[in-house]
């Protein structure tokens, strides 16, 4: 449960990486890690976030770190998957408008 | 001159005397004043002898001659006095010369003189005077003896003293060695009647006397052995004939080399052998072998007087052996008490396993929602749940202990297949173990070959293992294996309990041992369990073994060897009806219930009711209504006893009217004619009043105990008792009847009652048959309260109907009636004197014939013994009085503090005290009980109740109540329900007994009090700083039978108190009961907030200053602040999972506490935050806490960054940072920051509502 794990999927456009565990500080590091590389700088990146069990305030901050890289390098940044509990922390911070959701 | 002396004997032989030969010359030569001194001599009535002259030549008169001088005339006539009383003038010559020179006359009293007159020197007592005798010219000449011999008079005085002191030194309660101390002293004390005495009382083998007394004989004297062998072929003393009853002279004379000497210069010549009798139908049981003075004739009187002095030493020797015997019984009975006593304070708690046990399965169907209300099957259900609570309570104390006690189990060994056998036992806990949440694992593989076991002990030995593994278990396992090793079968227990300390292990075994101090599911044992293993085991050939480690559990193994050699044959049975685990389940519960707690009686034996014609043994009818308790108490006394039994009291008059008992055991309460009845049947017919009765009464504290004695029971017995205990009470009862006879036959002996005739006023009375004529004594007549004359009209007959007791005439009519020439009747009797006085008297009367035999005279004496008989009668009542009270007493007192849990506890959600006092210094104890008991959640019941009565009774049903409010508890029963069964249960065990009882549940999760309350007073709650208030609701107290009582709810916050109390508290004399109560509400106020400890007692002490006058029980309860503490301690480099770490801390106490998911998943996320921040910002070492009080979590995350307080900013859109404070505000019902010793402090709090009835 200390060790995210990822699977990614390469769907044209799209890159998907499906992470699983918690995403908290210690573990946010990682998530980044294995975004930068996938090199994913100009393509849509879609976070499947169905195995994540935990995700807190360095979670959040994490995510969007990855939204603002990819933002920044004409890339994109979908969120599919949501669990409720992740769900609840981006609406609670008001952070509903920032993320953009791939259906799944 | 001469011609006078010729008028007496002596004068014609003085006539006679050669008188030229004395220095007095012929009588003619005399001077006038000796012939004038001899004249007044011979003629004087009185005994006198005189002396004239030079050489005091001797003359006396006839009376003298008579009394003293013996043989010595007429040789002493004119002889010299100093020849005549050669023997004794040693003692005379001073008085003579005192006289002879001074002219002075002696006054001698009583002096003693040996004189030699009848052949031998005699012991004589003479009291004289020497007076002078003058010559015609006044000088003295002579002397004149005036003597009086009292002999006679001095040795019966010193007899009757010697006597007297003896009977003086007897009377009170001696020892037998007392006794003979107190003869020893009496025979040193008269040596010259008694020279020297010697006691031999036959030893117990009856084949040996023993030396008891020797006095005036050296310990180690020839004549004096320790021991004398009845059998010796040459015995020192004749000792065969005195024990065949009769008297022996010896001649000592034959032995003079090793005669004991006496105070005399002669060794005494004779001893008188006289036998020490109880009665005179038996044989006597020692000698008494007295010393006779050489120097008194050995006469009747002097036989007689011996003769007595044995018969007064016999008699304190019986009263002796008597009182032993009481004593050793008083003694017996309180060693059997205090066994009685540890058996009632532990056993009464052994109930709780087996009822937990039973209850499950019977609860779990009861509560199966497929049986339906009206279902016959719940009916079914119902009834062996409620026998089966009684049937443990009431056989079980009967018949195990009595079983335990009497050593004497028989078993029977058939072979079995041990594995199926012992598997099904050890299932019947699979429902009781998981109701406690333990696992239950078995674990017995078929083993090679059968083992020969007693299925029942069997039986025993695996459930009392089981149940012993089930009590000290609280969380776990327990684990159950049957293997073979080394052709034994071992059977091993083990669970993870809390284990045996070391030091107790080798005495876990011992019957009643507890292991103090042990944590166990109940506090309380019985301590037998384990020692009937270990017995049951040793039955088998096996062993039992236990290995312990503290806080891990215990293993308990038993071994057994498999096959059969090792047992004995006469207990195989090697053809059963084979038995395996196939019986049916429900069959094998109750019958394996019945083998774990009790046993039934062993089998009695063929046809009780028709005795084997037994030679000596004594008769004893049982009478009881109950087959069972009639064939079992039969079946104990069979052995020793002849035995007949009946089923009421009438049947009993009917076996006693066809032939005779020695002792009779009777129930009580029987139908048609109960104990008491027959008792007063047997009473009022002289035949059979004397028939011993002991009382079997049903219960301690019985009225009956009492009342039974006072009708005169001579013994009770409580129920359950000990066969052992029954068997020693009939023996003693037996033993003490045949000595009441003996000591009674001893009273009627002629020899004692011609003694007590001349030391007690005794009035004698005299018939004569042929002329209807009456005489009697005065002392008599004062006994009647008639004057002579009134008595002697009255005239026989009618004398007797004029003043012998109505009750008491037939009686003495009939006595006199039967009475045969030379009989003696002994018999008392009430009489009414002429003056109306009531006395009780003892008579005895004598039949006399005249030469042909025909009745004339009938004779006898009458003695008041009214004072004697009721001061007899008051001590005894007095005494049994005192020991059944005091008995009782210590019974009910043991009971009660035994029922009463500790009284400290150590609660997680509470602070609890309790208080409880009996009510005066004394008296009876009440039925006031209260009790705490911890379930499952965290939550914790309360009892308080009260058993209306005092004593055992009330006691005994208060301990009942408490065991199965226990049981019921820890079925986790809700209030109203725990109240219905309660109530059934009540009016089974106590007929028409009222008991009120509260009880209450408290749940720290929701934080509040369910409680119901039947007839109780209402317990009071007061929140912090609020008053207090009635818990006023409730229904009809239990036992009623009417009306059911609800369950009732109210909040009970943090910092809350309930007090709960019985009636002593607030019922007082002269006041209103609400008063009191109004009285507690406006104490408990002013107590707001100080501490729990104590205030029982403060409150006693200012509602009942002067104490309380009835029992008080109080249970005050206050809900602690802080409910659940966790911490958590992140230290630095302790790896990288940190946040993590805290997180999963949080969900796992969380979970534990039962908080809800949803909650705790927000303080997961709020924790993680937190400890995000101290570790970005203070960094480790974190420390996390969390605490929980009722439906509130508070976190904290301590760290040692400067308390900077981070403020909740709201981050832009695209910050990465910020948003934790952000989420604990959204999250948090309340949070906030402080600073500490060594940095700072952020909390947040969250609550939730509860949900009614969670938690469990």
């Amino acid at each position: 449960m200390t060790e995210l794990s990822f699977a990614t999927d390469h769907q044209g456009e799209r890159t998907i990486l499906a992470v699983g565990g918690e995403i908290d500080l210690q573990t946010a590091g990682a998530l980044r890690a294995q975004v930068d590389e996938l090199d994913v700088a100009h393509r849509t990146l879609v976070l499947d976030l169905g195995e994540v069990t935990f995700l807190d305030s360095s979670g959040l901050g994490a995510l969007l770190g990855i939204k603002k890289q990819q933002d920044r390098s004409g890339g994109r940044l979908l969120l599919t998957r949501v669990p409720d509990s992740v769900g609840r922390i981006i609406s609670i911070t008001k952070m509903d408008q920032v993320f953009e959701r791939a259906e799944a | 001159m001469q011609s006078s002396w010729t008028s007496s004997e002596v004068g014609r032989a003085l006539a006679r005397v050669d008188w030229s030969g004395t220095p007095l010359g012929p009588p003619e030569s005399w001077p006038q004043s000796l012939k004038t001194a001899v004249r007044i001599l011979l003629s004087s009535k009185f005994a006198m002898w005189m002396a004239w002259g030079p050489e005091l030549t001797f003359f006396c008169n006839d009376a003298y001659r008579r009394d003293t001088l013996g043989t010595k005339y007429p040789w002493a006539l004119g002889r010299p006095a100093s020849e005549v009383w050669s023997e004794i003038w040693s003692h005379i010559a001073p008085r003579i010369d005192t006289v002879m020179s001074t002219g002075e006359a002696t006054w001698d009293e009583s002096l003693q003189l040996l004189v030699e007159r009848s052949g031998f020197i005699e012991e004589s007592y003479h009291t004289f005077s020497y007076s002078p005798l003058a010559d015609d010219a006044g000088r003295v000449e002579g002397m004149l003896c005036v003597v009086s011999e009292v002999t006679e008079q001095v040795i019966s005085t010193r007899r009757m003293t010697t006597l007297r002191d003896l009977a003086a030194r007897s009377t009170g309660r001696l020892t037998e060695d007392e006794a003979m101390a107190a003869a020893a002293e009496q025979i040193l004390a008269d040596p010259l009647s008694l020279p020297f005495g010697l006691v031999y009382v036959l030893a117990d083998d009856g084949d040996t006397l023993v030396r008891a007394c020797c006095a005036g004989v050296p310990d180690d004297h020839r004549l004096a052995p320790v021991t004398i062998a009845v059998d010796d072929p040459a015995p020192p003393w004749p000792v065969d004939a005195v024990l065949a009853g009769r008297q022996e002279l010896v001649d000592l004379a034959g032995r003079a080399h090793d005669r004991p000497s006496g105070p005399w210069v002669e060794p005494p010549a004779q001893a008188l052998m006289v036998p020490l009798t109880g009665a005179e139908s038996t044989r006597p049981y020692g000698v008494l072998i007295a010393g006779l003075s050489p120097y008194r004739p050995v006469d009747e009187a002097y036989t007689g007087f011996v003769e007595l002095f044995a018969g007064q030493l016999a008699a304190s020797i019986t009263a002796a052996r008597t009182f032993a015997g009481e004593k050793r019984r008083a003694e017996t009975l309180a060693q059997l008490d205090q066994a009685k006593t540890d058996f009632f304070t532990n056993v009464s708690h052994e109930f709780r396993t087996p009822l937990t046990l039973m209850l499950g399965p019977a609860a779990d169907a009861l509560g199966d929602p497929s049986l339906g209300a009206d279902d016959v099957q719940r009916h079914r259900f119902e009834i062996v749940e409620r026998n089966g609570r009684r049937l443990l309570q009431l056989v079980n104390s009967l018949l195990d202990f009595s079983r335990l006690e009497a050593d004497g189990i028989a078993s029977r060994f058939e072979p079995v297949d041990l594995a199926a056998v012992t598997e099904p036992l050890v299932t019947m806990f699979e429902s009781a173990a998981a109701q406690a949440g333990l696992t239950l694992t078995v674990d017995c593989p078929p083993l090679t070959r059968d083992g020969y076991v007693d299925v029942e002990h069997w039986s025993k030995i695996v459930l009392n293992l089981m149940s012993n593994a089930f009590k000290f278990t609280l969380e776990g396992g327990i684990t159950v294996s049957l293997r073979e090793e080394d052709d034994h079968a071992v059977l091993q227990v083990s669970d993870t309990g809390a284990g045996v300390p070391e030091a107790e292990l080798p005495h876990l075994f011992e019957r009643f041992h507890r292991v103090p101090g042990v944590t166990s599911r109940t506090h309380e044992g019985s301590g037998i369990g384990l020692a009937l293993v270990a017995e049951l085991a040793r039955l088998h050939g096996g062993e039992v073994a236990a290995a312990s480690v503290e806080g891990l559990g215990t293993e308990m193994t038993v071994r057994i060897p498999l096959g059969r050699a090792h047992l004995p044959a006469g207990e195989i049975v090697d053809d059963p009806a084979r038995r395996t685990g196939s019986a049916g389940p429900a069959e094998l519960v109750s019958e394996v219930w019945r083998w774990l707690d009790s046993s039934p009686p062993p089998a009695t034996g063929p046809a009780v009711d028709a005795p084997s014609p037994g030679e000596d043994r004594a008769r004893v009818l049982v009478v009881d209504d109950n087959a069972d308790m009639r064939a079992y108490v039969a079946g104990l006394l069979a052995d020793r006893y002849e035995l007949v039994t009946a089923r009421d009291g009438l049947e009993a008059l009917a076996r006693v009217e066809e032939s005779s008992f020695d002792l009779i055991l009777t129930d009580i309460m029987m139908p048609r004619l109960d104990g008491f009845g027959l008792l007063q049947r047997l009473h009022a017919d002289p035949r059979t009043a004397g028939i011993p009765v002991i009382m079997l009464s049903a219960r301690a504290g019985e009225e009956g105990t009492v009342e039974g004695l006072e009708a005169g029971a001579v013994d009770y017995l409580v129920k359950p008792f000990a066969a052992r205990e029954l068997l020693a009470r009939v023996r003693v009862n037996l033993e003490l009847d045949q000595v009441r006879r003996v000591r009674a036959t001893l009273e009627r002996s002629e020899a004692l009652l011609d003694q007590a005739q001349r030391l007690a006023k005794v009035g004698s009375w005299e018939v004569d048959l042929s002329a209807g004529t009456l005489t009697g004594s005065e002392e008599l007549l004062r006994l009647l309260g008639c004057t002579r004359e009134q008595f002697e009209a009255l005239g026989y007959p009618t004398v007797i109907s004029a003043v012998v007791n109505a009750a008491d005439r037939p009686r003495v009519d009939a006595g006199l009636a039967e009475l045969e020439v030379g009989d003696v009747a002994a018999y008392e009797m009430g009489i009414v004197g002429l003056d109306g006085t009531e006395r009780l008297v003892a008579v005895r009367a004598a039949l006399l014939g005249d030469d042909d035999g025909a009745p004339h005279t009938l004779q006898g004496s009458m003695q008041d013994v009214t004072e004697q008989r009721a001061a007899q009668r008051a001590l005894a009542e007095a005494q049994a009085r005192d020991e059944a009270a005091q008995r009782e007493h210590s019974i009910a007192e043991e009971l009660q503090r035994s029922l009463l849990p500790a009284e400290t506890f150590d609660l997680e959600h509470l602070d609890v005290a309790t208080y409880y006092r009996a009510g005066v210094e004394g008296t009876y104890v009440g039925g006031d009980w209260y009790d705490i008991i911890e379930l499952a959640g965290g939550r914790t019941a309360f009892v308080i109740g009260d058993v209306m009565g005092r004593g055992v009774r009330a006691a005994s049903v208060m301990g009942q109540l408490r065991s199965a409010v226990r049981a019921f508890a820890t079925l986790d029963l809700a209030p109203d329900d725990v109240m219905r069964h309660l109530d059934v249960l009540v009016q089974d065990l106590a007929g028409d007994q009222i008991v009120t009882c509260v009880y209450a549940v408290f749940d720290p999760v929701d934080e509040t009090l369910r409680y119901a309350n039947a007839g109780h007073l209402p317990p009071l709650v007061a929140d912090p700083g609020g008053p207090a208030r009635q818990l006023t609701a409730g229904g009809p107290p239990l036992g009623a039978g009417y009306g059911t009582v609800p369950t009732e709810e109210v909040p009970l916050a943090t910092g809350a108190t309930v007090v709960f109390y019985t009636d002593g508290l607030v019922e007082h004399r002269g006041r209103d009961i609400d008063d009191g109560i109004h009285a507690l509400e406006r104490d408990i106020d002013e107590r707001d907030g100080s501490p729990v400890v104590g205030m029982p007692e403060g409150i006693v002490d200012s509602l009942l200053p002067e104490g309380p006058d009835d029992d008080v029980a109080i249970l005050v309860a206050r809900v602690t602040s802080v409910v659940d503490v966790a911490d958590l301690s992140m230290e630095r480099d302790s790896g990288r999972p940190t946040v993590a770490e805290a997180r999963q801390f949080v969900t796992d106490r969380l979970t534990d506490w039962q908080v809800p998911e949803a909650v705790t998943r927000d303080l997961t996320l709020i924790t993680s935050e937190l400890v995000t921040n101290a570790l970005v910002h203070g960094g480790p070492p974190v420390e996390l806490r969390l605490e929980r009080q009722g439906t509130r979590v508070v976190v904290e995350v301590k760290d040692d960054a400067p308390g900077s307080l981070p403020s909740s900013r709201r981050p832009s859109d695209d910050d990465e940072h910020g948003r934790g404070l952000q989420i604990v505000e959204a999250l948090s019902d309340e949070w906030g920051i402080r600073g500490t010793d060594r940095g700072k402090c952020v909390w947040s709090v969250r609550q939730w509502a509860s949900v009614p009835g969670g938690g469990s």
